[in-house]
């Protein structure tokens, strides 16, 4: 199982996503969680088991895109799968985080089958 | 819901509350499992509901012009949506922080529905970051630099009712400018 980081601001948001985890039957190793890019990025130089990544996109000191594109500029993590997880579903939003290297893109509000979804090929 | 006076401002409000009764639609169906309440004028006394506001969260929308996405209610029906979206059976053991942040990510969902599903098309529109705080009640702290760009809705939830609000201001073009 793998070992997750969650990335967001709100703690209760965090919680959601952890719980949505489970309702989904998603395999979630230990979970680590950060609130902010900055601190996600911190998070993985400190635990390099870190095997997925789930990221809100609207966070202070670093967006998630920021955080992305930062974790894409470390020859380790190039391919570490990153999942962002965002109230903003339009079109560009999405294909900028495409564009700085996620792999898959949520919107808030969220079902277990979306996040499922999102993280098929990733995830047992 | 009561009929807002024309706001003068640049979206329309009968495309908001169209956008808004989508947006809110999702949240309860997806984040509580339940279907919404919305109540109308005729239903119920809207000062007694307004006058129980303790807690508001807000979330705003900059572009052309400023827009506030608020969502206010009671510490009780606050603290019932932050059980619902944790799935905690007693709402009682969760803590006051955790209640302030729940009702910020209900008004940063809605917030950020409305964005997608209309703002967007709009031109530029950046989305803040949930600003919650306890409040005076409704009907005794008006907006004064604010004005209603649309009716607000009121939904029934958990024996108490949610006040949603889209609020808007000239500000956004002087703070684009700026």
């Amino acid at each position: 199982m793998k070992k997750f980081l969650i990335v967001d601001d709100s703690a209760t948001m965090r919680k959601i996503v952890m719980r949505v985890l489970r309702q989904a039957d998603i395999q979630v190793g230990d979970v680590v969680e950060a609130g902010n890019g900055k601190e996600g990025l911190q998070a993985l130089v400190a635990d390099p088991e870190i095997g997925m990544v789930l990221s809100d996109i609207n966070m202070p000191e670093m967006n998630g895109i920021d955080f992305v594109k930062a974790i894409r500029t470390r020859r380790d993590k190039t391919s570490l799968p990153v999942i962002m997880i965002s109230t903003e579903g339009g079109e560009a939003m999405m294909q900028a985080a495409m564009d700085s290297g996620a792999n898959g893109y949520v919107t808030k509000p969220f079902t277990p089958e979306s996040i499922r979804s999102a993280l098929e090929g990733f995830v047992g | 819901m009561a009929d807002a006076p024309d706001s003068g401002a640049p979206i329309g409000s009968s495309e908001l509350v169209e956008s808004l009764d989508r947006t809110l639609s999702e949240f309860f169906e997806t984040m509580l499992g339940e279907a919404r309440c919305a109540v109308s004028a005729a239903e119920d006394d809207e000062a007694a509901t307004l006058a129980c506001v303790e807690v508001e969260a807000r979330v705003e929308l900059t572009g052309e012009a400023l827009y506030g996405l608020r969502v206010a209610t009671s510490w009780s029906v606050a603290r019932a949506v932050a059980a619902g979206l944790l799935m905690e059976s007693d709402p009682s053991g969760l803590q006051p922080e955790e209640v302030r942040d729940a009702l910020g990510e209900l008004a940063n969902m809605l917030a950020g529905g409305l964005k997608t599903k209309l703002f967007d098309e709009r031109g530029t529109w950046r989305l803040g970051t949930p600003q919650v705080a306890e409040v005076a009640p409704l009907n005794a702290s008006p907006q004064s630099s604010w004005a209603e760009a649309c009716p607000r809705h009121r939904e029934s939830f958990a024996g108490g009712e949610l006040c949603i609000q889209v609020l808007w201001s000239n500000a956004g073009a002087e703070r684009l400018a700026a």
